[in-house]
């Protein structure tokens, strides 16, 4: 296949910018935010799946920037995440989708207004892939697409529509133990802490492993900007509420035990929270700043995480 | 697994300041002022005044803004959506994204990326065959010949240093390769998901290992990982319009009928012998 070189050159999938202008997710339109070469055969404007049934992309790129754009709109399907490029066989399918009456999956987490489901790669490929597929067009660094065998993916639901919001998935053969892959909550979802709660489940499903664990680095600059809020909250919450409250002295590794987060990422984030200082060479949690934090952060005393709405064990 | 953090925090030094002047393929056990020793106790005080640990480089994040620019889709072709919908799925006469259409790109595809996953999988695997090596010339008589070529040596002429970073350097080998034989065990048992499943006898099917009316007591120690074994099912239907309790119930039925019962043996005075599959047999006071 024409991809191969793509595949062995180190930049697979990877573009200067967005070369898709829009994508309709369902009966959301969006512009796209990183380029994708996956969709696509090597002639950069017909999709690689309708290239290899013997279909070709007549149509000449656009004319506003040829360089750039590769096709003005993806349809994707927001059951089921399968795509096209021409309308009507996006409405056809999207009337009829398997997946609107049915969710993939087994039940993780059941709580009033979403649910999250484990979808396994390996029992749900082209599913997974398609899932993978479309997030590309929203996270710069994913590299996997296709081999989705030996991935878990967590898929957060809306119990009201049944549609997926977001998800992330999980390697079983991470060779750090990693509990986090890649995560993204697709954008007409954003802003409802749906990142946050799918971010605290990965470590609820490795508590339950009896694990240590974090998520895959590097992390794009959102996803540090997720896991800084989930971490901050949890060693906040922790220090102000949890066992460590009443506690003359912490160190890392307790911190490390409790909240199952990593040494690394809770240095990270004391350092991030500006509330260890240095006196006489010994180091000190300064309650009034930590308290000042929980304050300026709203910190609530209950995390967004329902532990009774958990089924992972 | 704290010292298995402490070893990647030390290693991970190559990528600071230091990463200038010492080889980074080199283990490193310089101090580095950023790393705090997760051991090194904390107080916890109401006000403090000293000076206060911060990120040595900020977060972006006033920069990331991203616009919403989310509309709602209009059809091309003028007409209520619902309308146009249904009219388009009368067009059809079937799916017009069957899964079939998909299959042979996504195939393909699949098999390229596996082929870069190899050579990941390849490459980690080389480089466990480096640490034995490595390993291997440590414990030579001649080790201190090889240690400047594995460890960052300060002075190759001070017996201490060189002890002392030998010893250090071993203990951080061994637990890498402790990460790679559990990431062995961990793919083997992966990649034999579908024989393990297979295998999983049910209670009282005539399977060979049963004994005492048909429990298997293969799953009655901890050092199964249950996570291994249990819910492996894909799509669970039975589940959709079940609570949580309900649900939580019915898969304890599921997996009792899979890995046996939680057995509870009365040994007298209020003691009580307990037999979980997955866990420790204990003895429990009530």
């Amino acid at each position: 296949m024409h991809h191969k070189l793509e595949v062995e050159d180190g930049t697979y999938g990877l573009l200067k910018g967005p070369n898709i202008s829009k994508v309709r997710l369902g009966n959301h339109e969006m512009g796209t935010w990183y380029g994708t070469a996956v969709y696509f055969a090597r002639d950069h404007k017909t999709l690689g799946f309708k290239y290899l049934n013997g279909e070709k992309q007549s149509r000449s790129k656009s004319l506003v920037n040829q360089e750039e754009t590769w096709l003005e709109k993806l349809y994707v399907c927001d059951w089921c995440f399968k795509y096209t490029d021409v309308e009507d066989e996006f409405l056809g399918h999207h009337a009829r989708c398997s997946h609107r009456a049915r969710q993939p999956g087994q039940i993780r987490y059941l709580a009033a207004d979403v649910t999250i489901r484990r979808v396994r790669g390996s029992r749900h490929k082209l599913f997974t892939q398609n899932l993978c597929l479309f997030t590309k067009m929203f996270l710069d660094n994913k590299s996997m697409f296709f081999a989705v065998d030996y991935f878990d993916f967590y898929v957060v639901y809306d119990n009201l529509t049944n549609k997926p919001m977001g998800f992330f998935s999980k390697e079983l053969l991470s060779t750090d133990r990693n509990n986090l892959a890649c995560i993204l909550v697709f954008p007409p979802y954003q802003r409802r802490h749906l990142g946050t709660l799918l971010i605290a489940f990965s470590y609820e499903l490795s508590k339950a492993e009896r694990l240590i664990s974090g998520p895959e680095k590097p992390l794009s600059p959102f996803g540090l900007m997720g896991y800084l809020k989930y971490w901050s909250s949890t060693v906040a919450r922790e220090l102000l509420y949890g066992r460590s409250c009443a506690e003359d002295e912490i160190t890392l590794n307790a911190l490390s035990r409790i909240t199952g987060i990593r040494i690394d990422d809770i240095t990270l984030t004391l350092k991030y929270m500006e509330i260890v200082k240095v006196e006489n060479n010994k180091l000190h949690v300064d309650r009034g700043c930590l308290k000042n934090w929980a304050r300026k952060n709203k910190l609530s005393k209950a995390p967004l995480l329902q532990k009774e709405c958990l089924l992972v064990e | 697994m704290s010292e298995q953090t402490e070893v990647e925090s030390k290693r991970k030094l190559r990528s600071k300041e230091e990463a200038k002047t010492i080889d980074s393929s080199l283990f490193n056990f310089e101090d580095d002022p950023q790393v705090i020793d997760p051991d090194e106790p904390i107080s916890c005080v109401g006000h403090c005044s000293g000076e206060v640990l911060k990120l040595e480089v900020e977060v972006p994040f006033k920069s990331l803004v991203v616009s919403d620019g989310i509309q709602e889709a209009k059809n091309t072709k003028s007409g209520r959506r619902s309308l146009r919908a249904s009219t388009q799925a009368k067009k059809f006469t079937s799916d017009p994204l069957d899964d079939t259409l998909y299959e042979l790109y996504h195939r393909r595809m699949e098999k390229e990326e596996k082929k870069m996953l190899n050579r990941d999988r390849e490459s980690f695997c080389s480089e466990a065959d480096k640490l034995k090596w490595q390993l291997d010339a440590l414990l030579q008589n001649d080790w201190a010949k090889s240690l400047p070529s594995i460890t960052f040596i300060r002075d190759t002429r001070d017996q201490e240093e060189l002890q002392e970073k030998r010893e250090w350097t071993i203990s951080s080998i061994r637990q890498l390769l402790e990460k790679y034989e559990d990431w062995k065990r961990r793919e083997d048992r992966v990649l034999g998901r579908v024989r393990a499943h297979l295998l999983t006898p049910n209670v009282g099917n005539g399977h060979g290992q049963t004994h005492n009316n048909g429990i298997d007591f293969r799953f009655y120690t901890e050092s199964l990982n249950k996570f291994d074994y249990i819910g492996d099912s894909g799509t669970d239907s039975e589940e959709e319009n079940m609570d949580v309790e309900e649900i939580k119930q019915r898969r304890k039925i599921k997996n009792c009928g899979k890995f046996g019962p939680s057995i509870r043996i009365n040994l007298g005075h209020n003691n009580q012998l307990i037999a979980q599959p997955f866990q420790k047999t204990r003895i429990e006071n009530s």
